[in-house]
């Protein structure tokens, strides 16, 4: 009896929510807007499991946070869209504008625990 | 009488000039003599539709089939057909075919002296943007005898126009007041003057939205209360908050969306103040994702308060909401609501744990893996399943997939959800369920399609191309994949097939498989199509020879892009993604490449969108420079192909874009791009 009355409420309040979930925007940053770096340029590789900080964007939070460094190439998830805990990520970066250590403690900043896997 | 007849029948064919027409499949359908002979002139002949009647007119689709070679004709028929009815359907396709040459001819017919007419140029001349329309379109608007639908109508196009002159006039009639039983244009005139907000100075524009605000004009503040969200401006919060008290729960909502999203501090208190007092649930939800941005601190106090609520639909929405926001500090509160007496309630709350992302909030969950509840006990599985990564497939299997309840005749939405759950995770234990399920059509493709293409068996590849055959067309891709034995043989007898009886949704979807799956003998079947009248199946037809390494094809792809209507660029564009062959792609990249940078915006940005497509990181930065362009038109189509493109890779660059943007409206339509995605 339970079963389909609450799979319309349910439904209602997805719908609602979806209306609300977002971020604030980060500080707007200075200097010139992004551009595209030739795929000639030399890139490195960093991949691993990681938590994120649990909230609503988690995974957005995070890729702004680390983007803002524009040593960072691209930010690549694993398919477990929505969850904060146990996830994988990997970051291409441009080594000569950042170093792997340098990009290894940006990730740990910017998360609650990242440990390094090779792929 | 007639006119008006003829009229509304030509409302009524407005959608089918945005859809490709159905007519001009095949070479020898039978046709009115007048029509063919009208269409076989129309790019001969300037004057061929000055003298005809509605019987001789052909269809629009087959006059936008042949593309903007048509045009004189139509200008002509614009300003020198007797029939207001022709004049309508000839500034409806000038519109659908998108070419700037035809302004003069549009501006023109705003002096026509049926009203219907000046109403569809007005339409066309929003639909092609260029300031120097205002002129005409401004004293149309003040003229004293012109129909109130069009003073409306002329009020929007100007907000296409991007010009400086329109937005004088259009921050004016914000502040027009209208007289007794006239009609109120205020609202219409504030949408327009936000689509051309990069005109204005950030603070003007500030100022006119919070003047919006604070109207008595309901439609004028659902308006202004949208667009500050996206806006996000301190300086509307203090009109923002007495909004969370007005009579309009749209406002109501909208505001406090907007609040949540400016992110002022000054705003939880009056969002706590409000709280208590809610009667709605997407108020309540709203209100509790504003604060937890606002003021963390601030609510877990207040939803504590909500969870103990005396009305159980409050406990309930307060414990979905706990679970959306993710945090672990909200597993007290959860567990709480575990030991409610509302089935509704508990159920809320098991749901959310599984959203928690924290191990701790499992082990409160494993008591409801048997209620005799059906609701609760599904959810507490499919929440542990959640929290543990997609590791529960055995639980789901023993206790909801196999169970006695789910194989009983009641059972079967419970059978059903537990078999797709199983399939996300890869289980074959649900193959036999899922393969037929999906035949008989009670499993949608998006449902199975992870278990389906993880599936190496040779009878499940081989079913799926009999139900290709038998229509499921969103089966080509994974055939094209998979190439299970037997496919190329089916998708030449479809396409051999199709042709023979007309039927141009058959042909066009075996013309994508054969461009997955075909031979040298099949990009020879295609090359015979290049010359089709039909646009999308010439499209398709070129495209898929191209994939088989057709050269000649090529011509076809960007001939067929150059002449297409504006109003058909989007669905070509999208047919040409499709080629995933790295060799024609670098066919053709040079070509579209360039056309992405010509002053043609609308093609400019649909070769922008095939690049986009192919490569999500080096094409983004064409819609980057389109959606900062002083055009309008630039930057709402850079908009429009953003949003349809929902690749995961792309929505990455996007946020790379947006960390380091910092032109305003740029951030602000990012931002908002991004929040849809």
């Amino acid at each position: 009896m339970i079963k389909r009355k609450s799979g319309v409420v349910f439904a209602t309040i997805w719908l609602c929510a979806a209306c609300g979930a977002s971020t604030q925007p980060p500080a707007v940053p200075a200097g010139p807007p992004d551009q595209p770096v030739p795929a000639s340029v030399p890139r490195g590789e960093v991949h691993g499991a990681i938590d994120l900080t649990p909230r609503s964007d988690c995974e957005e939070a995070f890729d702004l946070a680390v983007y803002k460094n524009r040593g960072v190439d691209l930010i690549t998830w694993d398919d477990l869209d929505g969850r904060c805990v146990g996830r994988e990520v990997e970051v291409t970066y441009l080594t000569d504008r950042l170093t792997k250590q340098r990009l290894l403690e940006l990730i740990r900043a910017h998360s609650d625990r990242f440990e390094e896997k090779s792929k | 009488m007639r006119r008006s007849v003829h009229f509304l029948s030509g409302l009524a064919a407005l959608p089918t000039l945005i859809a490709f027409g159905a007519h001009a499949m095949s070479e020898g359908a039978s046709e009115l003599s007048g029509v063919e002979r009208v269409l076989s002139k129309l790019t001969k002949s300037d004057s061929v539709l000055i003298n005809i009647t509605a019987g001789d007119m052909p269809s629009s689709p087959d006059i936008l089939h042949l593309g903007r070679r048509t045009r004189p004709a139509l200008e002509r028929c614009l300003a020198d057909n007797a029939d207001a009815y022709i004049r309508v359907r000839c500034a409806q396709i000038l519109q659908a075919l998108g070419d700037p040459a035809a302004l003069p001819a549009l501006r023109s017919a705003l002096e026509d002296w049926d009203a219907r007419v000046r109403q569809r140029a007005i339409r066309a001349l929003g639909a092609i943007p260029h300031p120097d329309s205002h002129a005409a379109l401004a004293k149309l608007y003040l003229r004293k005898d012109e129909k109130s639908y069009n003073k409306t109508a002329a009020l929007a196009s100007m907000g296409a126009l991007g010009s400086h002159a329109s937005v004088k006039l259009l921050r004016k009639e914000l502040r027009q007041k209208p007289k007794k039983n006239a009609s109120d244009r205020r609202a219409t005139a504030f949408r327009s003057l936000w689509r051309s907000r990069h005109l204005m100075a950030r603070a003007t524009l500030a100022s006119d939205v919070s003047y919006a605000l604070g109207t008595d004009y309901d439609g004028l503040t659902l308006a202004a209360a949208e667009v500050s969200a996206e806006l996000r401006e301190r300086s509307l919060v203090g009109k923002l908050i007495p909004l969370l008290e007005h009579k309009s729960s749209s406002i109501r909502n909208k505001s406090v969306y907007a609040l949540g999203k400016i992110g002022d501090k000054r705003a939880a208190t009056a969002l706590l103040k409000a709280m208590p007092k809610v009667r709605e649930a997407r108020m309540l939800n709203n209100i509790a994702f504003a604060l937890e941005r606002l003021d963390k601190k601030a609510f877990y106090p207040a939803i504590q308060k909500l969870i103990a609520h005396k009305q159980g639909v409050i406990r309930l929405n307060a414990a979905y909401v706990i679970g959306d926001v993710k945090h672990p500090e909200g597993l007290p509160y959860l567990k709480k609501a575990l030991t409610d007496p509302s089935d509704y309630v508990r159920t809320s709350a098991v749901v959310a744990l599984g959203k928690l992302g924290t191990s701790d909030a499992a082990a409160p969950l494993r008591q409801y893996v048997d209620d005799p509840n059906t609701t609760i006990r599904q959810e507490a599985i499919y929440a542990l399943h959640q929290l543990s990564g997609g590791k529960e497939r055995d639980l789901i299997y023993d206790k909801l997939f196999a169970s006695k309840y789910a194989k009983s005749s009641r059972g079967w939405a419970m059978r059903r959800r537990a078999a797709l759950a199983l399939g996300r995770a890869g289980d074959k234990r649900a193959r036999k369920y899922l393969v037929r399920c999906f035949e008989q059509g009670s499993c949608t493709y998006r449902g199975v399609q992870t278990f389906i293409e993880k599936d190496k068996s040779s009878r499940t590849q081989g079913r799926m191309l009999l139900a290709w055959a038998n229509g499921r067309y969103e089966l080509t891709r994974l055939l094209g994949q998979k190439q299970p034995k037997g496919t190329l043989q089916v998708a030449t007898s479809a396409f051999d097939a199709a042709m023979a009886g007309g039927d141009r949704w058959r042909a066009a979807r075996s013309m994508d498989l054969l461009g997955e799956v075909g031979n040298a003998g099949s990009r020879q079947q295609l090359e015979n199509h290049l010359s089709q009248r039909d646009t999308s199946l010439r499209m398709r037809a070129a495209v898929a020879a191209a994939r088989l390494g057709s050269t000649q094809s090529d011509q076809t792809i960007l001939s067929t892009l150059d002449q297409a209507p504006a109003a058909w660029l989007a669905a070509l564009a999208r047919i040409v993604s499709a080629i995933t062959e790295p060799e024609a792609q670098k066919r053709l990249e040079p070509e579209l490449k360039k056309r992405s940078k010509g002053s043609d915006i609308e093609l400019a940005m649909a070769s922008a969108a095939v690049l986009l497509a192919w490569e999500p990181d080096a094409g983004f930065f064409r819609f980057l420079d389109g959606l900062s362009s002083k055009k309008l038109r630039e930057r709402e189509l850079s908009a429009r192909y953003l949003k349809r493109n929902r690749s995961k890779k792309l929505t990455s660059v996007m946020r790379r874009a947006l960390a380091r943007e910092s032109r305003a409206y740029t951030r602000d339509r990012l931002r908002a791009l991004l929040d849809r995605r």
